[in-house]
């Protein structure tokens, strides 16, 4: 694959070249010595000034501002670009001939003082050199006189569950929401093409009433910075972009930008408690974080471990699923029911309900009937959605279905194995089709339809005691998963192709695809009567192999964030 | 099925007030030659039999059963702690033939699930270092006592 600064496929498929720290050092030498492009004007009113931090942790950093963007830290001279937003000053260089620099966030006013120090590789956490690794200082600017403040800038969770629209003077325009203290979901609107959301590590750091700095490292895909000050009153940012984009070319910029407050999701942190560092690690290495990298833990197969595991028996509902444990009773409302559903460019299926975990199905009219096992949940009167394996087939297909029989029409997320990728990641295409039975009305050419109306929405789930989580429903192909602490931060995130459609007023069927990440497809009937949902996840791995199992939770609707006009309607959708 | 009466084990203790008249009613015809004092002491004896061995199951459930403490039938799963709660309102009922009786006492259970499994939000909660997760239930034990030669035994016990 040719390299692409900005890939036409989704980030968790792209291969990221892995850079050495001297390659790296190699495409920072001349930025590091002329400092950060800017599309603006950058300021220069430094010349002349020492700006010494103390910071709790890193010593005493002294900066010496020289004429024109010149800065000498240690001796070292580089190039350094400074933007301020009100009374706070962001400013950030290099250190010439290594793979370090500096981001500095200054309150003039109060003199408090955040130091982001950024390198790549030498010994910090992140497990590629191209990732960079950040360590953040808090302290005050040392003026020679009087006692050091005892306040600090601190870790905020102020900014959880808000979402904004920037666009930088670059002319790009991002959605970022935060729904989590600890991660950030963001929305390239002109680097990528394909309105996906991703998930990544980000700091939230209050400054003032107004300011915070907030900075996501892109790990597990680019490993760029993309930090800012942003004012949430005047909707202003002040940032920097620092890394290297998928054709490894350096982003050493700052920019200002301008932004749109698109709503606010709830927080579930028990009223008053305004802590937020809910995932610290106690003496933790300089930079070290909780940074979830599901592509590393998850099982990797080959077709023929797939196969192996199928041959040596598959799991239809047939054991207790942590993603059920507050789920309601399965229905027995098919039994003895029989109806074909015809898929719109897809199988035509036979089902004979035998009992109410028991089916015989037959595909194409053709062939022997099949026995399989199904589990099926009633969650509007009439609306059912159930899911079943297809043995036999050579993906080890599964058909997780809404049938209305009411209305005649039935949705099936159709979940395979032996994707390009992973032979045991879930792929998932979304049939529409229609069900003729006995008492079953004709819908004619009318199927269930893609929906919006869970765009920008936030539910939580809970699942069982201690297992929760919120799905942020970003784009119309994104689902986004946070999960909480204990005591209701919601912390780390991650994200997936989603697709959602709507069965009924206030009931729809979403899926979630964990790519490069598990492998799972989950799919959920989500009833916003009841709120409570019903679905379904298909997965496949080494120790569990092959399964279906139950998904099932009370809700709440955390909120719903405006995005729908940034998104260009698509056929279909 | 017998007959069984039922009476407020708490305010029973309290107040030492007689159990309900069915079940004096079907007492033995040597109890009914008094004047009902020897069935009433017959039935605190029950009573406290059947509390002693309800003591004694919670102490197992808990873990620290005593050595003389047979291992009943129980069918209420893992659990980490359970105790009678404060609010109480246990009952007891006697049959009538004075030979096996029930027990319903409210509890507050706590269980703790350890999140072993391969499923993305286990995994993810492991991550947060939430790899198990102690919760609390309010529930009624159910209790089933049979009287033989020696005495008052549990026969089972589950959560109602």
């Amino acid at each position: 694959m040719a390299l692409q600064a900005y890939p036409d496929v989704p980030l968790f498929r792209y291969p990221y070249t892995d850079l050495t720290e001297a390659q790296i050092a190699s495409k920072l030498a001349a930025p590091a010595r002329v400092g950060p492009a800017s599309k603006g004007t950058l300021e220069t009113d430094l010349a002349g000034t020492t700006l010494r931090i103390v910071t709790d942790g890193a010593g005493t950093l002294a900066w010496a501002f020289g004429s024109g963007n010149r800065v000498t830290l240690n001796n070292a001279e580089s190039g350094y670009g400074a933007l301020t937003l009100e009374h706070v000053t962001l400013i950030a260089h290099l250190l010439p001939g290594t793979t370090r620099g500096y981001a500095i966030v200054w309150n003039r006013l109060n003199n408090l003082a955040t130091v982001f120090e950024l390198w790549f590789g030498a010994e910090g956490p992140a497990p590629r050199p191209r990732e960079i690794n950040r360590a953040v200082w808090h302290g005050y600017v040392d003026t020679g006189g009087g006692e050091a403040p005892v306040e600090r800038h601190a870790p905020t969770l102020r900014l959880e569950g808000r979402a904004f629209a920037w666009t930088e003077d670059t002319g790009k325009r991002t959605i970022e929401y935060y729904p989590s203290v600890t991660y950030s979901h963001w929305v390239e609107l002109d680097r990528l093409k394909d309105y996906r959301g991703y998930s990544a590590p980000t700091d939230y750091i209050q400054v003032t009433e107004e300011i915070y700095a907030v900075a996501r490292v892109e790990a597990e895909f680019s490993g760029l910075l993309h930090m800012y000050l942003t004012d949430v009153n005047r909707l202003e940012l002040a940032g920097l972009r620092f890394g290297l984009n998928g054709a490894d070319e350096l982003e050493f910029y700052m920019f200002r930008g301008t932004g749109e407050w698109l709503g606010q999701l709830a927080r579930f942190e028990k009223l008053g408690d305004l802590s937020a560092e809910p995932l610290k690690i106690e003496n933790a290495k300089k930079g070290e974080r909780r940074i979830y990298r599901p592509l590393a833990t998850m099982d990797k197969m080959t077709r023929a471990e797939v196969d192996a595991v199928v041959a040596a028996g598959t799991h239809v509902f047939d054991r207790p699923s942590a993603m059920a444990g507050n789920g309601t009773a399965p229905s027995g409302a098919l039994a003895t029911k029989s109806f074909t559903v015809e898929y719109d460019g897809g199988p035509k299926m036979e089902y004979r309900f035998v009992s109410g975990d028991l089916l015989q199905w037959r595909k194409d009219g053709s062939g022997d009937w099949r026995q399989a096992r199904y589990n099926a949940w009633e969650m509007m009167p009439g609306a059912i959605i159930f899911g079943h394996l297809l043995e036999g087939e050579v993906n080890h297909d599964g058909h997780i279905v809404v049938a209305d029989l009411a209305n005649g029409m039935a949705t099936n997320y159709h979940g395979f194995l032996n994707t390009p990728y992973f032979a045991n990641e879930a792929g998932a295409e979304t049939l529409f089709g229609k069900i003729s039975g006995q008492g079953i009305p004709d819908p004619g050419s009318k199927r269930h339809e893609r929906t919006r109306d869970l765009l920008g929405r936030a539910f939580t789930w809970e699942y069982s005691p201690g297992l929760n989580s919120m799905h942020v429903y970003s784009t119309p192909y994104t689902t986004s998963w946070v999960i909480p602490t204990p005591d209701g931060h919601f912390a780390t995130e991650w994200c997936g192709s989603g697709d959602f459609v709507k069965i009924r007023d206030q009931l729809y069927f979403g899926r979630w695809q964990e790519e490069a990440c598990n492998g799972t497809l989950g799919t959920v009937l989500i009833n916003m009567r009841t709120m409570h949902d019903a679905g379904i996840g298909y997965h496949c791995g080494k120790q569990g192999g092959l399964s279906m199992s139950a998904v099932g939770a009370p809700s709440r609707h955390a909120g719903k964030i405006d995005v729908e006009r940034f998104f260009p309607k698509r056929e279909g959708n | 099925m017998d007959k069984q009466t039922a009476t407020d084990r708490r305010s029973f203790l309290k107040s030492g007030a007689i159990l309900a008249a069915p079940v004096l009613a079907a007492a033995p015809v040597a109890a009914l030659a008094d004047d009902g004092t020897r069935a009433r002491l017959a039935r605190l004896e029950d009573e406290r039999a059947i509390e002693a061995l309800q003591r004694g199951l919670l102490r197992h459930l808990n873990g620290n059963a005593s050595n003389d403490m047979a291992a009943p039938v129980v069918e209420v799963g893992e659990l980490r702690s359970i105790a009678e709660t404060a609010a109480g309102g246990g009952t007891i009922e006697l049959a009538a033939d004075g030979l096996s009786a029930s027990a319903r006492t409210a509890c507050r259970v706590e269980r703790q699930t350890e999140f072993t499994g391969q499923t993305t939000i286990e995994q993810m909660a492991r991550f947060q270092g939430q790899g198990s997760h102690v919760h609390a239930e309010e529930r009624v034990l159910a209790t089933d006592f049979i009287k033989n030669k020696d005495g008052w035994q549990i026969a089972r016990a589950r959560f109602a």
